[in-house]
């Protein structure tokens, strides 16, 4: 097996010339130099088990129906590691997890859930129901309750009667069911939209007749396209899973802004 | 900067209490690399750093684990050698099965992952961020996972100082359907601006590659360079310091 | 012994050669000796119904215990080694409470019944590493009797002492159990309300038991989906037991 030979890889390639150095060089100056990343080996001192790698999750239940999205840029410090990361594990045809954090806590965390949810259904031939997810994350967050998952969940589903379900999280097991969530990166922004167009608190009209899926997705997308303007752990792109009665889940990818 | 110019330390341990890897000693810098139309190619260079001193100007960072598979390493040198190790070891034991079953690179970058995690829930880490290149089913798989477990899988990607100077070289350049010869154009112009910008690194590089057919590690060779370029022509005086 | 068996059955790790393990089997007669439980399912509930063997008028009558709650959505019920129940039924409790804390459900009924089968043939002769194990086969066969909620229905499992579960409509074990299980072949069907399963399952004790029936040696419990666990009222037993009665002399000329 031989290497093909790079086109231009004497007298430097073609797409690296001097005349591309020089703007890169003004560019970056001595202040933006100060910033020392964290992951340059040697720099490191103490050894940190945690790192935040982003990740905005939000769930809105209807009556029938659950919207969730979660974005897939995974970040470090300053740096986009991919735009394309599987934050969400879909653990039943009507449960889906979603998770934000620290990345190698979900990913274990996903896993984990997984394999119980797994091994419940083959002890007792059913799909485990979402409210006996919902009780046994808060378990398997707790079990650790002294190295904790730094990991931000929203498990959301369909429940017995088939309204959408969603349970929110904190890193050491307390979870709530609510009719929409947001947690993550982007919470902070992502959470007052919320209360306006979904819990309509504060305000003096109403509603006009119930969600549907299509305009919980909507809403899901502006929430997500509006956090990505000034959080800039939110961006790429989204997952968005449909998940309502009588139909098979959905999934779709939304994209947005890159930078 | 100033921490990057200080000496690794080697204190002896005045307890009886089990050392730990607390911090990197022996290190290599930037891996890189980027998929490309049938397969994955990687690039490193050759040294590894004591501290500031280029200590061992002949060091593999990029190693085959099996013909399908290839790993590069930033980060501690003995934990990479460690990590090889575990993986000869399941690669034995395989082979005693004669089943003919090999890890892929999927499986392989899955169980670097486990064992990065559980080595962190030890405190006791394995100090590394490993590339993992290989192809499953016909598709390239590029795969990267560091020393808490952070794993996930990339068209390219770069580790270590890369991450800094060649991931924008990357985004600009990288197209899912490159042939072999501009991947290799793309890795070695990002790997001579490394050699320019990284004072971890030594121009004596090697690159490998992975496909459908199998995988090789080049033998170490040089890159040319250029320092005639105005930038670094810049006389440097106490007010305006070239940078 | 050594004539019928060869042996064979002195050890619970030994099949005879025609691939029996006697053990097992003898354990199954002890549940014959036990007294009667009848267990039937309706779609509005079940109904386990129990004999008590009071032997004595000295005795305490409510402490002999034959049918106890596992959880608040299943009764349990045994015939044979009364001793070898207690542990099963504890077992079974912890298992139910432990679902509840993991899941935040009631435990399904078949899965109890898998878990108390688990534990029911892990016998043998352990060695140094298996202290806790049991020595021999349990010398119980234990109805559970509950409703499932996953799937909206009753359920009735018996259990036995080789560790196989059945689930059945309607079953009964213990003295006179092929009496009472002929009999509800031929009464049971889809349609029966939990009223007349009551009256049924009452019928059927009186038939089946050596004593006469009264409410002091006879127990019937019924679980529904919304009560959960709830015995029948002694008042209640009375009339069912009286209806029992009415219904022998009806039949008998």
């Amino acid at each position: 097996m031989a290497f093909a030979a790079a086109a231009a890889s004497s007298g430097g390639p073609a797409f690296f010339s001097s005349a591309g150095a020089a703007p890169m060089a003004a560019d970056i100056g001595p202040a933006a130099a100060t910033v020392v990343p964290k992951s340059v080996g040697i720099k490191e001192h103490r050894f940190e088990p945690y790192d935040f790698n982003g990740g905005t999750v939000l769930a809105i239940g209807g009556k029938d129906f659950v919207v969730v999205a979660v974005d897939t840029r995974l970040s470090e410090d300053y740096h986009i590691l991919t735009r394309d990361v599987n934050r969400s594990v879909v653990l039943s045809p009507h449960c889906v997890l979603a998770t934000g954090g620290c990345h190698t806590d979900v990913t274990t965390l996903h896993k984990v859930i997984d394999m119980r949810v797994k091994d419940y259904k083959h002890d007792h031939e059913v799909d485990i129901e979402t409210h006996s997810v919902a009780q046994m994350l808060g378990n398997t967050l707790y079990g650790r309750r002294f190295f904790p998952y730094y990991a931000f969940n929203v498990l959301s589903g369909l429940d017995a009667e088939g309204k959408g379900a969603v349970y929110t999280y904190d890193a050491v097991g307390s979870f709530e069911r609510v009719p929409y969530a947001c947690q993550g990166a982007g919470q902070r922004l992502i959470i007052p939209y919320l209360d306006n167009v979904v819990g309509f608190k504060s305000r003096t009209d109403k509603p006009e007749g119930d969600l549907t899926p299509e305009a919980a997705v909507n809403i899901a997308k502006d929430a997500f396209i509006t956090a990505a303007e000034r959080q800039i752990r939110v961006g790429d792109s989204i997952r968005i899973f449909t998940i309502a009665r009588g139909v098979a889940m959905k999934e779709a990818r939304f994209a947005i802004r890159e930078d | 900067m100033a921490a990057a110019a200080m000496a690794p330390k080697l204190s002896a341990s005045s307890s009886t209490a089990k050392e730990l890897t607390t911090h990197p000693i022996v290190t290599g810098s930037s891996v890189l690399a980027v998929k490309f139309a049938g397969g994955v190619m990687m690039a490193s260079d050759t040294l590894a750093s004591y501290g500031s001193m280029a200590r061992f100007p002949d060091v593999q960072r990029l190693r085959q684990v099996s013909d399908g598979v290839i790993i590069g390493a930033s980060g501690e040198m003995s934990d990479f050698d460690f990590a090889m190790r575990l993986l000869d070891e399941l690669r034995v034991e395989s082979e005693c099965a004669e089943d003919g079953a090999e890890l892929d690179a999927g499986e392989v970058h899955h169980y670097l992952t486990r064992v990065m995690y559980n080595r962190r829930n030890k405190f006791n880490p394995l100090w590394n961020q490993l590339v993992v290149a290989g192809t499953k089913d016909g598709k390239p798989v590029l795969g990267v996972v560091d020393q808490i477990g952070t794993a996930f899988e990339a068209d390219f990607t770069a580790t270590g100082f890369g991450k800094h100077m060649a991931v924008p070289q990357m985004r600009e350049h990288w197209r899912a359907d490159m042939t072999e010869g501009e991947a290799r154009e793309l890795l070695e112009g990002c790997m001579r601006v490394l050699f320019y910008r990284d004072c971890r690194t030594i121009n004596r590089m090697q690159i490998a590659k992975v496909t459908a057919t199998g995988s090789v590690v080049s033998p170490a060779y040089s890159l040319d360079t250029e320092w005639s370029l105005k930038s670094f022509k810049k006389e440097a005086s106490p007010e305006d310091g070239s940078w | 012994m050594y004539e019928n068996n060869s042996g064979y059955d002195r050890g619970v790790s030994t099949f005879s050669p025609e691939g029996r393990i006697f053990q097992v089997e003898y354990a199954m007669k002890a549940i014959e000796l036990g007294s009667c439980v009848v267990g039937v399912t309706t779609r509005e509930g079940i109904v386990l119904g129990v004999e008590k063997r009071i032997t004595s008028s000295l005795m305490e009558k409510d402490s002999v215990e034959k049918v106890v709650e596992i959880d608040s959505h299943v009764a349990a019920a045994s015939s044979g080694l009364t001793a070898d129940a207690r542990t099963l039924i504890e077992h079974a409790r912890v298992e139910c409470q432990n679902h509840r804390f993991t899941f935040d459900e009631p435990l399904r009924i078949e899965s109890l019944a898998q878990s108390i089968c688990d534990l029911m043939m892990s016998f043998g002769e352990g060695g140094e590493e298996n202290k806790s194990k049991m020595s021999r086969p349990f010398g119980v066969s234990v109805l559970l009797a509950g409703w499932d909620h996953r799937r909206g229905a009753p359920a009735l499992f018996c259990c036995d002492p080789s560790g196989t579960y059945v689930g059945y409509k309607a079953h009964a074990i213990g003295n006179g159990a092929d009496t009472a299980r002929s009999t509800l072949e031929e009464s049971w069907s889809e349609t029966l309300t939990l009223a007349e399963a009551e009256k049924e399952v009452a019928v059927i004790l009186r038939r089946t038991m050596e004593e006469s029936v009264s409410a002091d040696n006879v127990e019937i419990i019924r679980v529904t989906p919304t009560g959960g666990y709830a015995p029948v009222s002694e008042e209640e037993l009375k009339a069912l037991l009286e209806h029992a009665e009415a219904a022998a002399a009806a039949v008998a000329p």
